[in-house]
């Protein structure tokens, strides 16, 4: 369990709560000034408005009836007025202040309440050195102020408290879907392989990620059985000649021929790594860069050429048909090679006067390779099998071979990009190997 | 012969150093690629047998160093790697052969004879003769006893390897990577089957056979000088 402060969800949740809380503030902030700023002016106009009209009144008598009405009928609820004589003496209003210079003041003035209130005060001087002033009670103002500080503080201690407990969902959550994953690795590490992420139906993000780890474990489960297989097929099938080369050391002393059976034993379980590090290599990859134009029509050719003098003193019959240029792209010695161990493997695998057939052509824009033989052929159930590394029919296990000719030719042929096929031949087995074409 | 031998396994040097001298040459051990390039700069050898993991100094690094100190002594590399890219590499940079490891003690005999021999027929012979048999390498021609005999291109090439070699053995790999090119060794004897055609073109119409089988290791053209 990670502590709250290095949880990511958890910091995701702060951080957003943070960010939304400063907005909500600042907003406050921006509202509060322009509000006040139109307040100001809003009262400012009103005074000035106010003032206009009233020194606007031809007569004295009717000035003083408009500020008593005023006053009285409380036209303007947050007005208050005075109007000054010559001598600077009050003669009309309720506003109890100094005379005030003309023009908009903040004056200090003593309130209703009888506590100092900081009051917005326009004068104007009249005909006869009269002087009128109009001031408007500030608490209206400040009382909007305040509600409007109040409000966005609400707000901002609202939006505090929904992020976090948003966060807190959050975090619970994100841990909930991790676990799946965290536990699925744990499960492994352990030693449970078979483990899986649970994936959800809804195809959310966590079900694609768990979705690709699965897959990674899938392949990487393949491999590792795969691994397993061949360790034990290697180790199985070493122990054979490695068995038959001590039994042999015992008749060493029985002449030369014991000897040179030991040297062959040991040949054998030598050729068997050989093939199983050339497999390894050709399965590594990295190879391309050995890749170049071939023409294989040529190579084959050479390999049908070399092989047949062989074949035929062993008593099979073998013919070769060759479509000239055949172009692939891959390498000389591992194309031969597949060809020398399908030609190879129809021999060993058939009795004397089978006849094998090689035949290289281009088919359907590919590249067709195929050898044939008209022997026993394998039953349908193991021809898939015969690619596979060690495996070998059940009547062939007396005949020599190391079940790897056929798995090195598959591992060329994917190496080199294409597939290989083995088909009944009807009678016997017909293997096909299908390349791409040499394109530039 | 002198030959330098630079090898950091101990067993497999001392093998190849009994080996060789019961077979009369003289030996010089180095036991890491460092020792290897002073030998081989500041003596000189008639053959430098390499392995290709040293420590301190990498075989190929060896070889190129050599080779760039002017040294011409026939070079042969011994490797645990028998990777494709490796044996081009080897070669790249001036290694006459490559051998992978394990090996028989023999198959390093014949590799050492085959290029110690080399060296002089490697000037642009036209013509090479042992005992009665004439190779006319200009007009891909054999003669026995100057009766003309009539061969095919590879029954020639095999003939040459054999020719060159008089005397010495040639192994079945040899003869698969120099006249076929495969540094594989396919389960069919393509070799046999080849060599007892070309066996039986030469001896025809005579009493004996120049070629001689040696068994589990090769060939050999009987030298009779």
């Amino acid at each position: 369990m990670t502590s709250v402060r290095s949880s990511v969800a958890y910091r995701i949740a702060v951080t957003c709560a943070a960010v939304f809380a400063w907005s909500i503030l600042a907003l406050g902030a921006v509202v509060y000034f322009v509000v006040d700023v139109e307040f100001a002016h809003q009262r400012d106009l009103t005074i000035t408005q106010e003032l206009d009209r009233l020194s606007r009144e031809p007569s004295e008598t009717e000035l003083l009836r408009q500020l008593g009405g005023r006053e009285e009928g409380r036209l303007h609820s947050r007005l208050d007025y005075a109007l000054f004589d010559r001598a600077g003496k009050r003669v009309a209003g309720s506003l109890d202040i100094a005379p005030p210079m003309p023009g908009l003041h903040d004056i200090s003035a003593r309130g209703a309440d009888g506590k100092p209130d900081l009051i917005r005060v326009g004068a104007v001087g009249l005909a006869g050195d009269r002087r009128l002033a109009v001031a408007m009670d500030p608490r209206t103002t400040s009382r909007i102020d305040t509600m409007i500080l109040q409000l966005f503080l609400a707000a901002f201690v609202g939006v505090l408290t929904i992020c976090a407990i948003g966060g807190l969902i959050l975090g619970r959550y994100l841990r909930y879907r991790l676990k799946g994953i965290t536990a699925t690795a744990d499960a492994i590490v352990t030693g449970d392989i078979e483990w899986r992420v649970p994936v959800g139906p809804r195809g959310d993000e966590f079900d694609v990620v768990g979705c690709s780890v699965n897959q990674m474990l899938d392949r990487i489960a393949g491999l590792m059985e795969n691994l397993r297989q061949v360790s034990s097929d290697i180790a199985h099938d070493l122990r054979k000649p490695l068995i038959r080369l001590l039994l042999q050391t015992d008749r060493l002393g029985e002449g030369k021929g014991a000897q040179q059976r030991v040297v062959e034993l040991g040949d054998e379980l030598l050729m068997l790594f050989s093939g199983i590090l050339r497999i390894a290599e050709v399965e590594g990859g990295g190879l391309e860069r050995s890749f170049e134009q071939i023409d294989l029509s040529m190579l084959m050719g050479e390999v049908s050429d070399s092989f047949a003098p062989a074949l035929v003193d062993e008593g099979h019959l073998f013919d070769w048909t060759i479509e000239p240029d055949v172009l692939v792209k891959g390498n000389r010695e591992l194309l031969a090679q597949l060809a020398a161990n399908l030609l190879d493997n129809a021999r060993i695998h058939t009795p004397v006067g089978t006849a094998i057939a090689l035949s290289l052509a281009y088919v359907g824009g590919a590249v067709r390779l195929c050898v044939a033989d008209n022997g026993p052929g394998v039953a349908e159930a193991d021809r898939e099998k015969l690619l596979q590394r060690f495996f070998r029919a059940e009547d062939s296990r007396t005949t020599p071979g190391n079940g790897l000719g056929l798995s090195l030719v598959a591992a060329v042929v994917r190496a080199h990009g294409g597939t290989v096929v083995v088909e009944d031949a009807g009678p016997g087995l017909r293997i096909v190997v299908t390349l791409p074409r040499w394109s530039t | 012969m002198r030959v330098l031998i630079a090898e950091d396994d101990d067993e497999t040097a001392g093998y190849i150093e009994r080996g060789l001298v019961e077979l009369g040459h003289a030996v010089i051990r180095a036991v890491d690629g460092d020792e290897a390039l002073a030998f081989g700069i500041n003596d000189s050898f008639d053959m430098i047998v390499l392995d290709r993991m040293m420590p301190k100094r990498e075989g190929l690094d060896v070889v190129r160093k050599l080779r760039g100190a002017g040294v011409k002594a026939p070079i042969i590399l011994l490797t645990a790697k028998g990777g494709i890219a490796d044996r081009v590499d080897g070669l790249d940079v001036g290694a006459d052969d490559y051998l992978v490891k394990p090996f028989a003690f023999p198959e390093l005999i014949a590799r050492i004879n085959a290029l110690s021999r080399r060296a002089p027929v490697s000037d642009p012979a036209i013509r090479i003769e042992v005992g009665d048999v004439v190779l006319d390498l200009l007009r891909r021609k054999v003669t026995r006893s100057g009766q003309a005999v009539l061969m095919q291109h590879r029954e020639f090439a095999l003939l040459e390897l054999l020719m060159r070699n008089a005397g010495k053995p040639v192994t079945r790999k040899m003869f698969l990577e120099q006249v076929w090119g495969f540094h594989f060794d396919p389960q069919t004897n393509i070799v046999e089957s080849h060599l007892s055609r070309l066996r039986a073109k030469l001896r025809e119409g005579f009493a004996d056979d120049p070629i001689e089988t040696l068994r589990g290791l090769g060939y050999r053209m009987r030298n009779d000088d």
